[in-house]
């Protein structure tokens, strides 16, 4: 069976990849929708007492603390926190990429010195690191101002990532056919691209979807100091933290951000899934 | 002496290593946040007479390679310093948040292999089938949701709305601890659970496939057997890794879950410290952490060894 | 599932106990309530946070204090005092019977160490606030071992003389850090001194396990005025607030305070709660701080112009009511507020007016620099949408707490940025002078970060701190406030209220303008067993 085909037969991945590209309609047609996610309405868009108004037909998913609505502020949002997920997850990966397969290929002293550094990463709070980040490119004056939130999620979240790589890449160096192949006199470009990455692509694409669950979240607690897309951008993250609170007396801002954020991860995970059983050539047997 | 021993000890001091690599790049961090820790200690009513005299205090006023000095020579001495915020020496507040920080950590990872593996172990054996679709709904579930929302809901539920567990703090004796232990320990487990019930599932996946396996299967042995003796051994090997990058990781301190729990550990220690910028504090949790992190490592290695000895001669 | 279950709304929504119907104060039971943060420290020589003074206020008393729920100086620890004419020099006569809790009698000495010790301390923050007292800066400085300015003729009296008058500097000696500290106890306990305190208050330290539980028992040998009603206070460090509200309803805590705004629009949803919650007036002042020595807000007219702009009955009901709008930096119960002033209107054909007159009729840019608290986000969401229909464009910038400090006392620091001032005593002095005067100017850590250099009002400051008069006092502050009124330094947005909900058997509560919480009238209306009553 091909690649195509087997995937095509796997029913999670092509709900998958329907709901990934129905979110990702969602995220375009943003800029087209008839509301506008900034407009506040303090005197109707609240009750008397200032609570956020319920899903109604004013507003069919309600009003959030500032009486804006939330389903124009969803919409808005999902872009936003997409590319950031996307990028900084891609950031990450391309660091572990290159750390786990050279220390898994080479390893003695390179693996050693490499995974020390992995160790070393892992030590810093990641707070600390969110506040200088913030404070320092605030400074530099980006032009983009996710700009410190991608780099820092890119820069933490690497580290796990690189050791499952590596300790698989390890196994692999010490099969048979890999042994074969060295004997054989591969180069180990050749090593790497047609014996190492095939075999660890599974894990790859697994940490990879869990990271950008992660990352497509991560955004929010950063906000615990002030490290986000600058209020009032709407992003998931930013509204889930902004609901956090309104459990009891608004539920539908801690639900609608929380749906959809769900909706995005099963999304993205199906399909990675569905990806990772069609290329593995061994889940074919 | 054996190869493991040299091992062993190599790896240790390379502990020390990263741990003083750790602390350096971390006390340049905090210099280079555009913040004085004595205007963040006295508050917007210091007069900058009285900020000048904290200054002096704590070595502030010497430019990054003089505060360097100042605390690296309390170091030599056994001495962290004293917290900026609490007056009090950084190595007391370390013992006595260490041992509930680690009473946490070993509660997650224990909750996250208990529940974790087995889940995968399923979903690898009923591949395809509804139990593995239900254990990756499950994961999908655990590790999209960040801890501070699994926390709070986790609390409001459990222990508000149901009762079944305190809603904060740390108790008292070992029952007490293990009752006010469970929800901050599910809470960080959460990802951790679909994280290794993932990684359980891809590695058996992998192992089913291979020639020994099959090889197994082939002498007739039973399926249960195949699937615990001859396929999981080497899945371990990923799985061992994690257990230990979890364990460093969270010595260095559960700090979301930790402050919505109340619980008295190190990541709510250093959440304040940081807010302060209480660098003497900081310093002495990322010593710790890197310590951590350097040695559960050690030992990951060393189970990876023991469980995959065609690694052993490398 | 978790949010389904997690959404309905709960079967019973009401406090769970009810009080014992006691028409008279008594003693007994427990007091128990939680804290945000934990205790840094129990020193008093070295704690400036709230928190800590909860705890140092049931340890010590000091020579003066506020009258509960109030802002008018009582004598505690001082019999009677008297302050001469042009307020330099201040004489204290002490109560004979005051003790410490290990038995020994509290003499004048005792304060005088505690005072000197703050100046000798390198970082205590309060030898700032000894600043005027005669010989203080030498002792800062390390030349003298004593402060020539505070005497003591005997054991029941202390005088302390300043070098400049301060009709405020009467405040200062209700602060905890003023309380009497015996030298050799100090000694003695040498580091330890942060956890083995030694107070003359009405209660003493049982236990403390730090970051967890702070727990204090009846001092028997207090013979002060404060009733001291529970037998004990528990105070768990710590607990987020909404967690504290729920352990609230749960019968786990007696009392909860500063509810943040979600848990606040329920409970004031809930009949059965509705009447235990309590609001009340703080000493503080919200808003946004211009630095008046950068354009745009060099010109009066653009601050003025942003003044106009804020609508702060907007605000108020953002804060769920607990804001009442400003009209200047003096809170109500502070001695000098001009209650004839009047907010600015919400006007935006006048702030557009301005804004064209100072040439910027067609458009604006400005940066806020904030923090990443939910008021004050939600105060500057409103106030970038406030200024869009004046057609300014507002960009936020979220920072850390420590930056934004350090950020806003240099020079050429943001221009415009969140501000809030909690006033170390409710003397005008500790939100003018602080604030305003050209004398708080510094380059690198400036407390008057406006960078409001007046000399018309830096005349009616002086005029005012040197004057013993409260008459004249009242008359000169309220002058200094249409000063400021009419040429702003900041956009004066609201005075922000705390507030607190007990269940129905906490009596006598009196929250404190000061303090926030103040305990020393509260009292348990429990049964004759001592054990709450259930509905």
């Amino acid at each position: 069976m091909s690649p195509l085909r087997r995937f095509s037969a796997n029913r999670g991945a092509v709900v998958g990849a329907a709901l990934v590209i129905i979110v990702i309609a969602f995220a375009l047609v943003a800029p087209h929708f008839g509301k506008d996610p900034l407009a506040r309405d303090i005197d109707h868009g609240l009750t008397e007492l200032g609570s956020p108004l319920g899903p109604s037909s004013h507003a069919l998913l309600g009003t959030d603390h500032l009486g804006r609505d939330v389903l124009a502020r969803l919409i808005a949002g999902a872009r936003t926190s997409l590319v950031i997920a996307f990028i900084s997850t891609s950031v990450a990966l391309a660091i572990a990429l290159l750390i786990g397969l050279t220390a898994g290929y080479a390893g003695g002293r390179l693996d050693a010195f490499l995974m020390r550094l992995v160790d070393l990463s892992m030590a810093f709070p990641v707070i600390l690191l969110a506040i200088l980040l913030a404070a320092l490119l605030r400074e530099a004056d980006l032009a983009n101002a996710d700009a410190p939130v991608v780099l820092t999620l890119g820069g933490v979240s690497w580290t796990t990532m690189a050791r499952l790589i590596r300790g698989k890449a390890m196994t692999v160096m010490r099969s048979e056919y890999v042994l074969a192949a060295r004997a054989l006199g591969a180069s180990p470009v050749r090593v790497i691209v047609r014996h190492v990455l095939p075999n660890v692509a599974g894990v790859v694409i697994v940490v990879a979807a869990i990271g950008f669950a992660q990352n497509l979240l991560a955004e929010s607690v950063l906000s615990y100091v002030g490290l986000g897309p600058p209020p009032p951008a709407p992003t998931w993250g930013r509204m889930l933290f902004e609901g956090r609170n309104y459990y009891r007396s608004a539920p539908h801002l801690v639900l609608a951000p929380g749906l959809a954020i769900g909706i995005a991860v099963i999304a993205f995970n199906l399909l990675a899934e569905g990806l990772r059983d069609a290329l593995d050539p061994k889940g074919a047997r | 002496m054996s190869l493991t021993l040299r091992f062993v000890v190599r790896r240790v001091g390379w502990a020390f290593v990263v741990a003083w690599f750790a602390i350096s790049v971390t006390f340049a961090m905090v210099v280079a946040i555009p913040a004085d820790p004595a205007k963040a200690l006295l508050g917007p009513h210091a007069t900058e007479e009285t900020i000048k005299r904290v200054q002096e205090h704590y070595c502030l006023d010497r430019g990054f390679a003089g505060q360097y000095a100042c605390w690296m020579s309390n170091v030599v001495h056994g001495d962290l310093g004293e917290s900026y915020r609490t007056k009090r020496p950084v190595t007391e507040i370390l013992a006595e948040r260490i041992g509930p920080t680690v009473m946490l950590a070993l509660a997650a990872i224990f909750l996250q292999i208990v529940i974790g593996v087995p889940l995968g172990i399923i979903a690898a054996w009923r591949k395809g089938q509804w139990p593995d679709r239900a254990a990756g709904l499950v994961g999908l579930i655990g590790q999209s949701a960040p801890p501070f929302f699994v926390g709070t809901l986790v609390l409001y539920l459990f222990a508000f709305r149901l009762g079944w567990f305190p809603i904060s703090g740390y108790g008292s004796g070992l029952l007490g601890h293990v009752r006010h232990l469970v929800l901050p320990a599910m809470t960080l487990a959460t990802v951790g659970i679909a994280l290794y019930a993932r990684v359980t599932r891809s590695e058996l996946i992998d192992s089913l496939g291979e020639d020994y396996v099959r090889t197994a299967r082939a002498k007739g042995v039973r399926e249960r057997d195949v699937l615990l003796r001859h396929a999981l051994r080497p899945a371990l090997g990923p799985l061992v890794t994690l257990i230990g990058v979890d364990l460093g990781v969270l010595v260095g301190g559960a700090v979301v879950v930790e402050y919505i729990f109340a619980w008295p550990g190190l990541g709510r220690e250093v959440l304040a410290g940081i807010f302060a910028l209480d660098l003497p504090l900081i310093l002495g949790v990322v010593l710790i952490s890197a310590f951590a992190i350097a040695i559960a490592n050690l030992f990951a290695d060393l189970a990876y060894l023991w469980l995959d000895p065609r690694l052993r001669d490398r | 599932m978790l949010l389904a279950l997690a959404a309905c709304s709960p079967p019973s929504a009401g406090p769970k106990y009810e009080a014992a119907g006691a028409q008279t104060p008594h003693r007994g039971g427990t007091l128990r309530f939680a804290v945000r943060d934990t205790i840094p420290t129990l020193d008093p020589t070295v704690a400036y946070d709230e928190i800590s003074y909860f705890a140092l206020r049931l340890l010590w008393e000091p020579l003066l204090d506020y009258a509960p729920g109030s802002a008018v100086l009582v004598g505690r620890l001082a019999e009677r005092w008297e302050v001469t004419e042009n307020a330099t020099t201040f004489h204290f006569w002490l109560r004979a019977d005051s003790r410490f809790s290990d038995g020994t009698p509290v003499v004048a000495a005792d304060v005088k160490f505690a005072l000197e010790r703050a100046l000798r301390t390198p970082d205590s923050p309060f030898s700032q606030w000894l600043g005027d007292v005669t010989g203080a800066s030498e002792v800062i400085a390390n030349k003298a071992p004593h402060c020539a300015g505070i005497s003591t003729p005997n054991e029941r009296e202390l005088v302390i003389h300043l070098e400049h008058p301060n009709a405020g500097f009467l405040y200062t000696l209700a602060a905890p850090f003023t309380a009497p500290q015996r030298e050799s106890h100090v000694a003695a306990v040498g580091a330890d001194v942060r956890r083995t305190p030694l107070g003359n208050g009405p209660y003493m330290l049982d236990r403390w396990s730090e970051g967890e539980r702070f727990v204090v028992t009846r001092n028997p040998v207090y013979s002060g005025a404060q009733p001291a009603y529970p037998d004990e206070i528990e105070m768990l460090e710590g607990v987020a607030r909404d967690t504290q509200f729920m352990m609230l309803e749960q019968g786990e805590l007696d009392t909860a305070y500063r509810l943040a705004a979600p848990d606040l629009m329920w409970v004031k949803a809930q009949p059965r709660w509705r009447s235990y919650v309590k609001t009340s007036t703080m000493m503080n002042t919200q808003g946004f701080r211009f630095d008046v020595t950068q354009k745009p807000f060099d010109d009066v007219r653009v601050r003025r112009a942003f003044n106009y702009a804020l609508d702060r009955a907007h605000v108020a009901k953002l804060l769920v009511g607990a804001a009442l709008p400003a009209h200047g930096m003096l809170p109500p119960g502070v001695l000098g507020r001009d209650e004839t002033l009047q907010p600015y209107p919400h006007d935006i054909a006048k702030a557009r007016a301005l804004l064209g007159e100072a040439g910027y009729g067609t458009g604006l840019e400005v940066e806020l620099v904030t923090i990443a608290d939910e008021d004050a986000t939600k105060l500057a969401e409103s106030f970038q949408a406030d200024l869009a229909e004046v057609g300014v464009t507002m960009h936020i910038s979220v920072v850390a707490f420590s930056v934004y400090l350090t950020a806003l006392g240099k020079r050429g620091g943001p221009a415009l940025a969140y501000a809030g001032w909690l006033g170390d005593s409710p003397d005008p002095t500790s939100f003018l002078d602080a604030k305003f005067a050209s004398a708080a100017i510094s380059d690198d850590a400036s407390p008057n970060d406006s960078f409001y250099a007046n000399p018309k009002l830096d005349g009616l400051l002086d005029a005012a701190r040197t004057d013993g008069d409260s008459n004249n006092r009242i008359r000169l502050y309220n002058e200094a406030e249409r000063v400021l009124a009419d040429d702003p330094p900041w956009v004066w947005a609201y005075h922000e209220a705390t507030n607190e909900v007990s269940q129905p058997y906490v009596k006598g509560m009196a929250p404190s303008p000061v303090w926030i919480r103040d305990f020393s009238t509260v009292w348990l209306d429990l049964d004759e067993h001592g054990e709450r009553v259930e509905r």
